[in-house]
């Protein structure tokens, strides 16, 4: 009887503790995970082969997107990409593109596709960084959705209808 | 949309034959994914041997929105490789690049294969392996315990999926982490106060198994739901802080330090509570049932994590539900046993759980220790590493930032150097370090190494420099200059490399001119 009223009254301040605990936010001070740390470490090159650290872009409801010259479907949803990033410009809202490319290949797309938005480059070890941020299998398209407090709140492999893109960027801003 | 698959599955590359023979290489491309024909191609090396001659299928023309109109090819694909005026050993390289219909594309893949007149092996050393550009799931970056059992369970059906968690369960019951429920499950038999029969004693076990497992159903679903992992929020240093605490107070009232007590009031209520809910102390069982799952979960957290991270991923609400329901009448079964035993023996004399008490309760006070792992656990790894580097394992010289590294590399003094990029989060890093720096082989191979490490944890702007500089985006990663200074950038290790390999990729570095 004494250890059950022990156990129950241990229990109630376990229990306490885990509410507390979440309730105060503590468990998401640094909530910046892996994925997130190797994104913004990541300094890549722009097309004129400056490098850009993604830190700068920090702060802003970011949207990555990794894709290549030679990805149709990647091609495919960037017309809706230049759509989103006109509608949401005023609102802080920056597509960051980064092509696993190089810059030659790049530019004619740029042209083409009237992209509005940074585009940075990567050769092969950009598949690390694809990797690192969560695209196990390396598909392409991958897009990430990232909020102003820099962590990483949506990701997609494959094209990311510009319809569901667009209500998710709305519930950011 | 479906999980896609590895590439590895969608496009199942296979060479066969033999030198003096016909050489075939064959792509099965799996239903719903193509390959570009104008992307697939046969190389030989060495380069000067006459070009390999490839047949493959015409193909269909597809209209691309991006590209107009390109010959794709699907199902199997072979060609044939002719052999003649190759020299007995060659290296075949196979490049190939496919999407699927769902619209998402694979990236270039490049696999080389060794060619004997005894057969074809898979060779390596190709730049795309040595990137890591190959989709080898055993490479995935960062790879930590939760997601293996993550990975392994989504390959399941429902049936074997349920059947697994349950098996698990009854692991998880042999793990000291069930033992707080013995006192708990004893207290609430014994504590009945009144002589306690076999059939009674079994159906309160039930009913404190049933309470938990439905709170783990109810965290299964709850996983599904949000995505969100609970096993996060049970690694807090202050949740586990707390439960260890807990644990200590229970293993101090085994020895009968102590004995806390509610106010008579409180009990009196309570216990006029019990009786009044339906089914009475039945539900008080399972009340106790539902609480005690919670009291193990940080200790069974790493398991649990797994199940919640494939349930979450999975984002399937039944099968999360059933999944954790399945695990924790598992872990409940021996508690069945216990329970019915201990109503049984313990109603009679109390001798036997009076003796077993001062084993409970070094067992629980060993269990305190043991969840706080993850936090003594770096600060363990900190002090042995430095202890044991010492006597054998490779000795670092820490770099801060780029001119640090700049400096050091000045300095080598005609040595190689060697430069080991690692982070608190990197878990290949720590591979690395445990078994191969550790490794007395590998610290004598670069015993004339100048062998820098520098510490990314902290996404700083020095940190992001020096890797920026090298081209890095983080570790793992190790990198070799030669005596000259420059960096053998194809030596590039970023996988973890067991110590005869990575001391194979030393003498590779220090024998080049």
């Amino acid at each position: 009887m004494k250890s059950r009223t022990f156990v129950v009254l241990a229990v109630l301040a376990a229990l306490l503790t885990v509410a507390v605990t979440i309730l105060q936010g503590n468990l998401y001070e640094d909530g910046e995970g892996p994925r997130e740390r190797a994104l913004f470490a990541a300094s890549l090159p722009d097309l004129d082969g400056n490098p850009q650290s993604m830190e700068q872009y920090r702060g802003k409801v970011l949207v990555v997107n990794f894709w290549a010259s030679w990805c149709p479907p990647c091609i495919e949803e960037m017309p809706g990409f230049v759509r989103l990033q006109d509608k949401y410009r005023d609102r802080d809202v920056l597509f960051v593109g980064i092509a696993l490319d190089e810059p030659e290949a790049v530019q004619p797309f740029m042209r083409e596709l009237g992209i509005n938005y940074p585009v940075l480059t990567a050769d092969v070890a950009g598949y690390d960084l694809l990797r690192a941020v969560g695209d196990e299998k390396g598909v392409m398209p991958f897009t990430l959705v990232i909020g102003r407090d820099g962590l990483i709140v949506d990701s997609k492999g494959g094209i990311y209808p510009e319809s569901e893109l667009d209500q998710r960027l709305a519930s950011l801003i | 949309m479906a999980e896609p698959l590895p590439v590895d599955q969608a496009l199942v590359l296979a060479v066969e034959g033999r030198q003096g023979e016909r050489v075939e290489v064959r792509i099965d491309v799996a239903p719903g994914h193509y390959l570009y024909r104008d992307r697939l191609g046969l190389v030989v090396e060495p380069a000067g041997l006459p070009l390999a001659e490839a047949t493959w299928p015409e193909g269909e023309w597809k209209d691309d929105p991006a590209f107009g109109r390109v010959l794709t090819l699907r199902d199997a694909v072979a060609s044939k490789v002719d052999t003649d005026g190759l020299p007995s050993h060659w290296t075949l390289v196979v490049h190939y690049q496919g999407c699927a219909d769902a619209g998402l594309c694979y990236p270039p893949q490049e696999r080389r294969f060794s060619v004997t007149p005894q057969g074809v092996s898979a060779a390596t050393g190709g730049l795309a392996e040595r990137l890591g550009v190959r989709a080898v799931p055993a490479a995935l970056f960062g790879e930590d315990e939760s997601s293996r059992i993550a990975r392994g369970m989504s390959e399941n059906t429902l049936l074997l999926t349920l059947l697994g968690f349950f098996a698990a369960g009854l692991l998880l019951a042999l793990t000291p982490c069930v033992l707080p429920m013995v006192p708990i499950l004893s207290g609430i038999i014994v504590g009945q106060g009144q002589p306690v029969d076999r059939r009674r004693a079994f159906l309160l076990s039930v009913a404190y198994v049933l309470g938990m497992a439905l709170t783990y159903a109810a965290a299964g679903v709850a996983a599904g739901m949000s995505g969100v992992l609970l096993s996060s929020v049970l690694q807090h240093p202050l949740v586990l802080g707390t439960f260890a605490l807990l644990f200590v107070g229970l293993a101090l009232s085994m020895f009968g330090l102590f004995d806390l007590q509610l106010p008579s009031g409180l009990q009196n209520w309570a216990a006029r509570l019990s009786n009044r809910l339906p089914g009475g102390r039945f539900t008080g069982a399972g009340l106790m049932g539902a609480l005690s799952a919670l009291i193990v979960g940080p200790c069974i957290a790493p398991p649990l994590a797994g199940a919640l991270l494939f349930i979450s991923r999975s984002g399937d609400l039944v099968l999360g539900g059933l999944a954790l329901f399945a695990l924790a009448i598992g872990m409940g079964l021996p508690l069945l046993v216990v329970g019915t035993s201990a109503g049984a023996v313990l109603s009679g004399a109390a001798g036997w759980y009076n003796r077993i008490r001062i084993v409970f309760g070094v067992l629980l006070l060993a269990l305190a220790v043991w969840i706080l792992q993850p936090i003594w656990q770096p600060a363990w790894d900190r002090w042995s590493r430095s202890t044991t580097q010492v006597e054998q394992g490779v000795r670092f010289q820490p770099v801060t930032d780029l001119a640090a590294f700049r400096v050091a590399l000045e300095g080598r003094g005609g040595r190689p150097v060697m430069l080991d990029f690692t982070a608190d989060w990197c878990s290949t890093c720590r591979e690395l370090e445990r078994h191969t720096f550790s490794d007395a082989s590998v610290a004598e191979a670069l015993s004339d190494w100048l062998v820098l490490k520098a510490d990314v944890t902290s996404s700083s702007a020095a940190n992001r420099e020096l890797l920026a500089h090298l081209g890095l985006f983080g570790p793992p990663a190790v990198l070799f200059f030669g005596a000259d200074g420059a960096e053998r950038q194809g030596e590039r290790v970023l996988n973890f490399q067991p110590p005869e390999r990575f001391i194979a990729t030393i003498r590779n570095v220090a024998e080049q001119p």
